[in-house]
């Protein structure tokens, strides 16, 4: 405990963003979770923006999205304590936003008959600014992989998403995406993974 | 994880270390993977393959109608509105005020009052003696007495008859009488109690403890005579003479301004010192402050402080030194600024009970 408080001596005060920056998520999250504003203020400004990209993959629909970002927030500064303690805090926000979202897809639907959850964009392609160092995969291999990426069943997709683009852990994605056991997140992408290589071996 | 026995592609662009280091490196990793590289060179094209893969593939931006500024705002607006959680009754509440408060008491060289009750003897005998003779003076002639008292949590304002105001610290206790007699003034003290004399020349005042007879003609100063602990009078303005009842041979001594006498009951000798008396005294400013306490420690002060009683309810490792000042701040306000910074989890508070989860 000394040592977070000499960290916090006057004379070594940054500005306040900047500090909160310099924290780590467990740290960031734990003050959180005890109803310390700055927390709040941080987490809200920091990922505001790609909760609302990742809200609008799973539902392009602005209002709803915000809603459940807003909704969102307050359930978590409600429950305080009770909240579990996390080391990725990106993660832990993609989970609940998640389960928000089809929550209110699943209600709409009931009530309206209309079906949301088809237009999910979980989209990947084929990358035009990654420069080819061994010329292993030519133009031909390009167009293979582009084709056998929009081939593939949405929830690998997605699987892809987390893992790759967002950084998550096998862990971290199972949870996300509600599987039980972890063992089915590495089972989906491998087998993502193993489709899109045979694709481009040819 | 034995890489070498990785003998597909597959394997490389599905770990999990690999992929961090390919899409998220840092300098940990990067040491690894070029080392690896060198000392593998039948696995370099395999690695490398596979890190092209995972970097050609990425996500379609899928966002139209991004919120501008002003719509982000008002939602966190509409958040905290919509939350109590973040509602404090201090105002000003934050981490950054608390810290600069530690900073001043750093600099400030006072034991805390548990630490002075642990080094000095305990006093065994007279108090009971003592105590009778205040009683006796309730009873009989012709002067009213009259008896403050304070629990523990509680401090007490007063004046007397003669303008002379009496600030009484927790679990003590003044006898005085309801009107001053011309030629002397004269009142008797178990505990602690911070005078502001007015002055008279004609009327010599006199404060008697158990220990010390502290006489003064007219200044402000401080006499601490709990009992089992050392009895000390500390000065602040004025002048005052300090006669050691358990020596009445001793001669009398006189204190000036930063002046303090304490009484040490087993030599029964003044000793005297010259101190700073804002840090001795800063109870009277509601100043509770505690430098490298122990948990323990800050507990037993607080219940003492807010006249509580506290529980403690969990493991406590017993390592911990805190170091924290506060100024006039509710029980509500310490014990939330505890949370943050020492193994705290959290607390409740019902009535008179403070239960303190570890």
């Amino acid at each position: 405990m000394l040592q977070v408080l000499s960290k916090y001596h006057p004379s070594q005060q940054k500005s306040t963003a900047e500090k909160w920056k310099s924290y780590s998520d467990s740290y960031i999250w734990r003050m959180f979770r005890k109803g310390h504003e700055g927390a709040f203020d941080h987490i809200y400004s920091k990922y505001f923006p790609v909760l609302y990209q990742y809200g609008y993959r799973i539902t392009p629909s602005r209002e709803l999205v915000l809603d459940c970002i807003q909704d969102l927030f307050i359930d978590l500064i409600e429950k305080g304590k009770e909240l579990k303690t996390t080391d990725c805090i990106k993660y832990y926000l993609y989970k609940c936003l998640r389960n928000k979202i089809l929550y209110q897809l699943r209600k709409l639907k009931k009530e309206h008959g209309k079906e949301h959850l088809e237009n999910q964009n979980f989209k990947v392609q084929v990358s035009h600014e990654v420069k080819i160092i061994e010329q292993s995969i030519d133009e031909e291999k390009r167009l293979r992989l582009k084709e056998s990426l929009s081939k593939l069943p949405i929830r690998q997709k997605e699987a892809i998403f987390y893992f790759y683009q967002e950084g998550f852990t096998y862990e971290e994605v199972a949870s996300i995406m509600g599987f039980k056991e972890i063992k089915s997140a590495r089972n989906i992408i491998y087998k993502a993974i193993r489709l899109l290589q045979k694709d481009i071996a040819g | 994880m034995n890489y070498r026995n990785y003998k597909d592609i597959n394997d490389f662009i599905c770990d999990e270390n690999f992929k961090n280091w390919v899409k998220f490196p840092d300098m940990e990793s990067d040491l690894f993977w070029q080392d690896f590289l060198r000392n593998n060179p039948a696995k370099r094209s395999l690695i490398l393959q596979a890190k092209e893969l995972i970097l050609l593939l990425e996500f379609e931006e899928s966002v139209k109608d991004f919120p501008n500024g002003d719509e982000i705002e008002n939602l966190r607006q509409n958040i905290l509105s919509h939350s109590k959680k973040f509602d404090d009754d201090e105002g000003n509440w934050n981490i950054d005020n608390i810290f600069w408060n530690i900073d001043n008491i750093f600099r400030i060289n006072t034991w805390p009052r548990y630490a002075v009750a642990a080094s000095f003897m305990v006093v065994i005998l007279s108090i009971g003696i003592f105590l009778s003779d205040i009683n006796e003076l309730g009873k009989g002639g012709s002067i009213n007495w009259i008896t403050k008292s304070t629990g523990k949590g509680e401090v007490l304002n007063f004046y007397m008859s003669d303008g002379s105001k009496v600030k009484l610290n927790r679990e003590s206790k003044l006898i005085f009488p309801s009107k001053f007699e011309s030629t002397n003034r004269t009142v008797k003290l178990v505990g602690e109690a911070f005078f502001e004399v007015t002055e008279d020349e004609l009327s010599l005042f006199e404060v008697q403890t158990e220990a010390a007879k502290v006489r003064v003609l007219g200044t402000s100063f401080d006499v601490n005579a709990y009992p089992n602990q050392e009895t000390s009078v500390t000065v602040v303005s004025g002048k005052v003479e300090v006669e050691n009842v358990w020596n009445p041979n001793e001669q009398d001594i006189i204190l000036l301004p930063n002046d303090m006498v304490v009484i040490d009951e087993n030599i029964k000798r003044f000793e005297k010192a010259t101190i700073d008396v804002i840090k001795e005294l800063s109870w009277k400013e509601g100043i509770l402050h505690f430098e490298g306490a122990s948990l323990q420690e800050v507990v037993k002060e607080l219940e003492w402080w807010f006249g509580v009683d506290i529980n403690l309810v969990g493991e406590n490792r017993g390592n911990e030194e805190i170091f924290a000042r506060y100024e006039n701040n509710s029980l509500e306000y310490i014990l939330k600024a505890l949370v943050f910074y020492s193994d705290i989890e959290d607390y409740s508070i019902n009535e008179k009970t403070v239960t303190i989860k570890l």
